[in-house]
């Protein structure tokens, strides 16, 4: 399967003496003169030649051609088989009008094709094998940044998944001060102080104001209207001008109805 | 050589992606929070009323507890029962501070004289599979902890 992705990498077109285009993808090769007159190599033949053309330049042993081309496949390869299918990618050459022996036979060793006459083939632009790396992989490397990017938002940006409460200023009974949880509309503020008032006034709470404490309180919709629902206070020592911090709440949650 | 490049590239790309589902999947998930707070619950509806201390925590790795300490208190004949229990459970964010506990598992104080099922009737339902509550930060050290519609009480970091 890693071979199989590493060959999907490794497609592309080639430009043979300056004159020949072989496309790995598909085995085909066109003399750029000819355009009509196209040769698909038999697949076998045509991996024995994409592996030349990668290696152009280097001389490649038979054992490193018999692993490229029949590695994952289950046919037997032999130095007759390999030797036939070079003979017969000499002949498609010249017979495409490429008067030049350009595979060479390395006696006991293996194959040598020139690294001169072969670049790459870019949409009828030309570039040496090194140049096109950046454009044929341009995908891959945007998607990579991207997915990088989105890891370092998440790690980073993402790292507190809790939303935060704001505290907002209501009133003040006697020196304590009332937050509420959410802004309370000026119909409201009577009912809603009144109703603190009268659970900081209740004994059982024991949530008197004491110096230097504030008051934290949220209640139900239906606690204005209807004097309804739940409601929530809590006396606590609120520091937010100078560390933000909150200390020694003592907190009280009612079910309005029965007080 | 080409093919060793195009192998660590891959590779890369192969661990940004994981990393990314990771953290989507299971990292984000999951809190650090350890916080305790005084409450009192009236409940005269009920005849009971519950005073101590309920302290929450959750763990990186998915896991948290909420442990109750204080008493309910019989409003009418002012018989007092003591609540000594943790409930350790499971528990994911499903989106921002909301959270969803499961796999409740109680271990009780030896000290712990209220029953079960007076316990999940007036505190704490565990009868339900999943149990959904929000968790909102409140300030630098403290956490608003509130059920599916009202805050309930704030939880200072310990």
């Amino acid at each position: 399967m890693l071979i199989n992705l590493l060959e999907t990498f490794i497609k592309m077109k080639f430009l043979i003496n300056n004159s020949i285009v072989y496309n790995s993808d598909d085995g085909s090769l066109v003399n750029k003169t000819r355009a009509d007159d196209i040769i698909v190599l038999p697949h076998m033949a045509a991996r024995v030649l994409t592996c030349l053309l990668i290696n152009a330049g280097k001389v490649v042993p038979r054992e490193a051609i018999f692993d490229y081309v029949w590695s994952g496949n289950e046919m037997l390869a032999s130095n007759n088989s390999l030797t036939q299918y070079v003979s017969f990618i000499r002949k498609t050459l010249t017979d495409l009008e490429c008067q030049e022996e350009l595979i060479k036979t390395i006696p006991r060793v293996g194959f040598y094709l020139s690294g001169d006459n072969v670049s790459n083939y870019k949409n009828g632009g030309f570039s040496l094998l090194k140049d096109v790396f950046f454009s044929k992989y341009l995908f891959a490397i945007l998607s990579f940044m991207i997915l990088l990017l989105v890891l370092i938002y998440q790690v980073f940006f993402l790292k507190d998944r809790l939303t935060n409460k704001e505290l907002f200023y209501f009133s003040e009974i006697d020196s304590c001060k009332i937050y509420t949880l959410k802004k309370v509309s000026e119909h409201d503020f009577a009912s809603i102080r009144s109703r603190i008032e009268k659970m900081v006034e209740n004994e059982s709470f024991n949530i008197a104001c004491t110096k230097g404490f504030s008051y934290v309180y949220q209640s139900d919709e239906r606690i204005s209207l209807e004097g309804k629902g739940r409601e929530f206070i809590s006396r606590c020592n609120i520091t937010g001008e100078i560390n933000n911090i909150i200390s020694a709440c003592n907190g009280v949650y009612i079910n309005a109805r029965n007080y | 050589m080409r093919a060793i490049i195009k192998l660590i590239i891959l590779m890369f790309f192969i661990i940004i992606v994981l990393a990314n589902l990771y953290y989507f999947f299971d990292v984000s998930k999951r809190e650090m929070i350890n916080c305790e707070s005084p409450v009192l619950i009236p409940m005269p509806k009920k005849g009971f009323q519950y005073n101590g201390i309920i302290g929450m925590t959750f763990n990186p790795n998915g896991t948290g507890m909420a442990s109750f300490s204080g008493e309910l208190t019989e409003l009418d004949t002012n018989a007092t029962f003591d609540v000594l229990r943790i409930i350790y459970f499971d528990y994911s964010i499903e989106y921002f501070s909301y959270f969803t506990l499961s796999n409740f598992f109680i271990k009780k104080n030896v000290n712990d004289s209220t029953d079960d099922k007076m316990f999940n009737r007036l505190m704490f339902d565990l009868s339900t599979a999943g149990r959904r509550i929000r968790v909102e930060r409140l300030k630098d050290n403290a956490f608003l902890i509130e059920n599916t519609f009202n805050p309930v009480f704030i939880c200072i970091e310990r």
